[in-house]
């Protein structure tokens, strides 16, 4: 049993010129302890997706769904202030740029002891031993600890501003996990860090997948890094998923062109032994949003487009991938130059 | 007569540290520089690279003239820069790591382009609109772009424009801060054969701050490895990336290729 399962969410805006659709019928679906990987190019909708599933917005956004199950319980049958409930429940929310993202007015020990979860008022003895025994900061240097933080004096009592890009980030994901949430969502968590810092934050986010079996869904356009990280990679482009399916499968044999030519990339990116050569790349650009191509959406870049690409391509299921083209590449087209 | 290994920029002794009262000085002398000695020749491009919080920004922002360092020369083509500012502003260009943020949101494209045209050169409205579409031409957009305003762009274009604007002057040096990260695969590889266009057919120099190494290797000769603002190790950047001899070389690249990241693995057929 999946323990998100979500079937056909759509994603709205309302703007002055009418409504668009952004995020166009994308169903996901994770089991604990796995990893999903999502990638595409910026402003393929990745982030709204996120956003969608924490309900952030809710002016001018509109979000439909057929199916939005959280472990067994179906949220769509519930008022939205019960499901914000479930949800802030059971999961918890990094977001981009984690200077931002924290006040900057408030000490992080102050932060920290906010998002811790709450006694029930009726449970008094807990609440008099915790009082006489000072659990709270024990509780939060104990997150900072498992977050890697080793110097939580000085952390505690720091500002934000005094802290660096990957403290920060450290003390972003131990708030997310005080709550010890069942699904974990992180957007570009490991963006503008440096070398040594991206490999700690990848490491204590595999340590929470494996100890808690917390089910992590990741936005990163480094595919590269997060290679061995996740056990599931998703594609997007234009708000669709294009493709999706485990590692193995989509890193050596892409169906959707457009898969296949960010592996391409990847592969020239990261090929020692071509130094200062010419890098073959998709030509085109990102359709826009107000003036969608009819059809399948990489019709326009894609080499291989034919007439029947004015229709929009079904969801193509195969044993371990799922892909929406109605040309896929055969097995071993990757390598083949063309 | 100029050759092909004419030194076009050399740094020597530099140091710098944050402007700060006689008081905090007394206590801590900190230096987020230093004694930096480097120099590079013509033609030839630069990848700084280095742990957190070890002074690229710092380094890169002293070479392009957004800071003042507190002692030591910078040298280009053999003379200083410090009080020319108009030999700094058209020989080295800037290219900021936001793009949002980098271009004014009230200005057409065609308008952010104008601006250094209009301060540095003496140049009539044909000629300036003739050089903005051959710069555009060079960094693969449309001249139909120039009407527009830049968040109309998409990333990829925006950041193309702030080449756009750096190469407007016909610099020689080009800096770019973090620039290239942040990019999905395809993207990331276009701006790199554009960096690589740029060096190869009008020997402009490129130097970068970047965390990904593999981009170093792609688009630079030299390297730079700096730690707590010391220089650790320069030279050819194949060389040391094969083969490091320092420690924190090593380290860097152990964290690097460290067990979640993807390895090139070449086909044997």
């Amino acid at each position: 049993m999946a323990l998100l399962d979500i079937r056909n969410l759509t994603v709205k805006i309302k703007t002055d010129e009418g409504i668009i659709t952004i995020v166009d019928r994308i169903s996901l679906t994770i089991n604990a302890g796995k990893i999903l990987a999502l990638a595409g190019a910026s402003g393929s909708g990745k982030s709204l997706v996120m956003q969608a599933i924490m309900m952030l917005r809710k002016d001018n956004v509109i979000y439909y769904a057929d199916r939005f199950k959280l472990d067994e319980t179906d949220l769509l049958k519930l008022s939205s202030h019960q499901r914000r409930r479930i949800i802030g429940e059971n999961t918890s929310f990094v977001m981009q740029e984690p200077k931002r993202s924290l006040d900057p007015s408030l000490k992080i020990k102050a932060q920290l002891y906010e998002v811790m979860p709450k006694i029930k008022w009726y449970r008094f003895f807990t609440r008099i031993k915790n009082f006489i025994k000072n659990t709270k900061k024990q509780t939060a240097v104990a997150l900072l600890h498992r977050s890697g933080i080793k110097d939580h004096r000085k952390i505690m009592n720091s500002y934000p501003s005094q802290l660096s890009d990957v403290e920060c980030q450290k003390v972003m994901i131990a708030m997310a996990v005080a709550s010890e949430p069942k699904i974990l969502l992180l957007d570009e968590p490991i963006v503008n860090l440096e070398i040594a810092s991206r490999f700690q934050v990848l490491k204590l986010l595999d340590k929470y997948s494996k100890n808690d079996h917390t089910a992590i869904i990741i936005i990163s356009n480094d595919i590269a890094s997060i290679y061995n990280f996740a056990d599931e990679f998703a594609f997007m482009y234009a708000g669709q998923i294009v493709e999706r399916g485990s590692r193995d499968q989509i890193f050596k044999n892409p169906r959707h062109p457009y898969t296949a030519s960010l592996i391409r990339s990847m592969m020239a990116l990261s090929d020692p032994g071509q130094n200062k050569k010419f890098i073959p790349v998709l030509k085109g650009k990102h359709p826009d949003y107000k003036h969608m191509p009819i059809g399948c959406r990489f019709g326009a870049r894609c080499r291989y487009a034919k007439r029947i690409c004015n229709k929009m391509p079904d969801i193509t299921m195969s044993k371990n991938c799922q892909y929406r083209c109605h040309f896929p590449l055969p097995d071993g087209a990757l390598n083949s130059d063309d | 007569m100029i050759s092909s290994t004419e030194t076009i920029i050399s740094v020597s002794n530099l140091c710098y540290r944050n402007p700060s009262s006689w008081f905090t000085r007394m206590f801590r002398s900190d230096f987020i520089l230093k004694n930096i000695t480097f120099s590079l020749q013509d033609g030839e491009s630069l990848a700084i690279i280095g742990e957190e919080k070890s002074g690229k920004s710092e380094l890169i922002s002293a070479i392009a003239g957004l800071i003042t360092p507190t002692k030591g020369l910078i040298l280009y083509n053999g003379q200083t820069y410090e009080n020319n500012r108009q030999m700094r502003a058209q020989n080295f260009r800037m290219i900021f790591q936001d793009q949002e943020t980098a271009l004014n949101r009230k200005l057409r494209i065609i308008d952010i382009l104008q601006i250094p045209l209009l301060i540095n050169t003496s140049m009539t409205e044909s000629e300036r609109k003739e050089r903005i579409y051959d710069t555009l031409n060079l960094v693969d957009l449309p001249n139909s772009i120039a009407k527009r305003y830049p968040q109309e762009l998409s990333y990829g274009q925006m950041k193309r424009i702030s080449f756009a604007r750096a190469l407007i002057l016909n610099p020689k040096v080009i800096l770019a801060n973090k620039s290239i990260s942040s990019f999905d695969p395809n993207l990331r590889a276009h701006i790199c054969n554009m960096m690589l266009r740029l060096q190869k057919e009008r020997r402009i120099s490129t130097i970068i701050t970047t965390s990904d190494l593999e981009i170093a290797r792609k688009i630079s000769d030299k390297l730079l490895v700096l730690c707590k603002g010391e220089v650790v190790e320069f030279g050819d950047t194949r060389k040391i990336l094969n083969n490091p001899q320092n420690e924190i070389t090593q380290r860097l690249l152990r964290n690097y290729n460290n067990e979640y990241r993807y390895k090139f693995k070449p086909e044997k057929e």
